[in-house]
Order: structure tokens, then C-alpha cells, then sequence
């Protein structure tokens, strides 16, 4: 019971964050502030939405469910390995073109600073 | 309860859809379709759960995997307007 | 060589955990194909690989939990500034000195960086990391100490 909660609680967050991101990547202005959109929903959103189906496996830990469990646990370390790779990547190659960021919104005195 | 994980998951999927279709770069298209594969990888979990059939994980995965390899390969293609191995350099204006 | 001793039984077990059928002729074609991958990717590129001991991956252990919690800290930070009305970013490039200087303690560092929302890596050259950040004042600092930390001094 207080684990359905748990559970419960995980999967809204995650739901919540996602949904947090997708905003995001709607209302931010260029492409290279929208990356920072895709990886709220990639980190904790996918995170805790992945956390609230493990507690889930959890009742039943010892019946054989701990497969499920290593298997949730696979596609985490797998998302949270390949988010940033894939992310560099994306910018990486936007910048070597050159798309250009909205400059309106860019403090002019901070490039290049520290 | 799984149904309200669901719901988000497809609401951001549609908000993704929304920016992939939008663009105005192709590197916007790309996050957007990156992170539409990244909410499918959640849906199909879920959805495991939701008709208790676990083994849908492994469809998770081999989905995570593929994601991310069609990322890079058309993130490739995009940069460097080939996948071959001789495409050293950058494709000129688009 | 060991590094591909470590792909093949990480590979094995992989295969033992999802394949489920334990029967000789399923494992002797498991045992093959994660042979074939092992010897395959010990080719690609196995002079310039990275070397790491064993103290680096427990390092990496006690430090992942901290960049758990820096993860959740800026995960909450832009969901703010996300859903406020004004919106209120200021996005710019920064030029970071990177500490570490291993290329193992690079990849983790750029990649740290690149994970945490609001911040992402752009660039690794000639000891700099280039980040672009979504909002002033997310201060890199402390990251690359730990990130040092984790490399050692080896």
C-alpha cells in the first residue's frame, strides 16, 4: 500500500516533468536552449517514470520479479548513457554549421567570459 | 494510475510532434524526433505494466538502442549529407 | 586483452539474464556471438583506448550519487524557469577550463556537464570546454573538483 503511493507519486513526477519539458521545447526561443528542454524530459523525467514501474516490481521481488527490476534498471543506465552522447552530438554538429542562437535573448557580455 | 503516466507520455510525444513539425532547422527536428523516441521507450514500458506483460521491457530496450543509433545516423546524414566513410567534409548551404 | 575478457563476460551475462533458455546449443551460440563482438571490438581503435584501474571505477561510484543530486537540483531549477511566464532565460556561451586531463576524466566531465539540464557541452579542445547554459550563474566548479577527484592522479 504505502508502496502503491511511492509508486504512485514517481510515475505523476516523471509524467509531470516530461510534460515540463515538452513545454519547454515548444516555448524556448532557438534550437540550442530547446536541448536543454529535451533533457529535463531525459534525465528526470524518464528517471522517475522508470523508478515508479521499479517499486512496482518490488511486492513481488523474491517471485522472480528482481529480472524485471535489472532489466528497468538496463534502460536507465542505457537513456542516461546515450542522452548526453546523442545531445553532444545534436549541438555539436548545429554549431559546426552554424545555426546561430537568438540573439535578443543572448547576454552579449557573457561570451567568452570565466 | 499507469493510465496518467500514459497520458503524459503521449501529451509530450504530441508537444515533440508539435516542434518536429514546426522545425525551422533540421537540428530542431532531430532533438524533437530523439526525444519522441526517448517517450516511446517510456510508453512501451508502461504499457507492459499496464497489460502486465513484463517482456514488453525487452521491446523497450531494443527501442532505446535503435533510438539512438538512428539519432546519430541521421544526425550524420544531416551534417555531412552521406553516411559513407568518404564524406570528410561538411556539406556547403543548405 | 582483458579489455576484451571484460566485454565478453559482460556481453555473457547479458545474454544468461535476457535469453531465459538455458539449453547447451542456445549457450554455445551465445558463448560464440559474444566472442565474435568481444575479438570484433577489441580491434576498433585498441592502442588509444583509455587506461583505467580499478580505483577510478569505484571513484565513479561514490561520485555518481552526487551527480544524481546536482541532476535533480538543476532538473528543478529550469523546470522553474520553464513554466514561468516570463520566461526568464539567458542563454551564453561559456569557455570553461577543464581540470581534468585524462581523456577518461574529460568524457566524464563533458559528459556530466552535458547530462545536467541547463547546461550543455559543446565543445573539448586544447583543455577548454565550451558550454552553453540555459541561465547565468550555474557554476561548473564544484564539478570539476569531484571530476578531478574521480581521475586521480595517475
Amino acid at each position: 500500500m504505502v508502496l502503491d503511493i511511492v509508486s504512485w507519486a514517481l510515475l505523476v513526477g516523471g509524467g509531470l516533468f516530461c510534460i515540463i519539458g515538452g513545454v519547454g521545447i515548444i516555448r524556448l526561443p532557438d534550437f540550442y536552449t530547446r536541448t536543454h528542454g529535451a533533457s529535463i524530459t531525459d534525465t528526470l523525467g524518464a528517471g522517475l517514470m522508470l523508478a515508479g514501474l521499479g517499486v512496482q516490481t518490488l511486492p513481488h521481488f523474491l517471485d522472480g520479479d528482481w529480472l524485471i527490476l535489472v532489466k528497468l534498471l538496463a534502460i536507465t543506465i542505457f537513456l542516461f548513457i546515450t542522452s548526453p552522447t546523442s545531445g553532444h552530438a545534436l549541438v555539436k554538429a548545429a554549431y559546426a554549421r552554424g545555426v546561430r542562437w537568438d540573439q535578443a535573448k543572448t547576454d552579449p557580455d557573457a561570451k567568452g567570459k570565466e | 494510475m499507469f493510465w496518467a503516466a500514459m497520458l503524459a507520455v503521449i501529451v509530450t510525444m504530441a508537444l515533440a510532434m508539435t516542434r518536429a513539425i514546426m522545425g525551422p532547422t533540421v537540428f530542431d527536428r532531430i532533438l524533437a524526433l530523439n526525444m519522441f523516441g526517448t517517450k516511446t521507450v517510456l510508453l512501451i514500458a508502461v504499457a507492459g505494466f499496464l497489460v502486465d506483460r513484463p517482456d514488453f521491457l525487452d521491446l523497450a530496450l531494443i527501442y532505446a538502442l535503435m533510438n539512438f543509433i538512428g539519432t546519430i545516423a541521421v544526425l550524420k546524414y544531416a551534417r555531412f549529407g552521406s553516411l559513407g566513410s568518404d564524406a570528410k567534409r561538411p556539406r556547403g548551404q543548405l | 586483452m582483458s579489455r576484451a575478457l571484460v566485454t565478453f563476460v559482460v556481453l555473457f551475462v547479458t545474454w544468461l539474464l535476457w535469453s531465459g533458455v538455458y539449453e547447451p546449443l542456445t549457450i554455445g551460440l551465445g558463448v560464440l556471438s559474444c566472442a565474435f563482438v568481444a575479438w570484433f571490438s577489441d580491434r576498433i581503435d585498441s592502442e588509444s583506448s583509455p587506461k583505467t584501474d580499478l580505483g577510478f571505477w569505484i571513484r565513479l561510484l561514490i561520485y555518481l550519487p552526487w551527480l544524481l543530486k546536482e541532476i535533480v537540483i538543476a532538473n528543478l531549477e529550469i523546470a522553474r524557469v520553464i513554466c514561468a511566464p516570463s520566461l526568464p532565460i539567458s542563454p551564453q556561451l561559456l569557455q570553461v577550463p577543464s581540470g581534468p586531463k585524462t581523456p577518461m576524466g574529460q568524457a566524464l566531465y563533458a559528459n556530466s556537464i552535458t547530462l545536467t539540464p541547463g547546461t550543455i557541452t559543446l565543445d573539448l579542445r586544447d583543455g577548454t570546454v565550451l558550454v552553453h547554459a540555459l541561465c547565468k550563474g550555474s557554476s561548473q566548479g564544484e564539478m570539476d573538483r569531484r571530476c578531478c577527484a574521480v581521475e586521480g592522479t595517475s
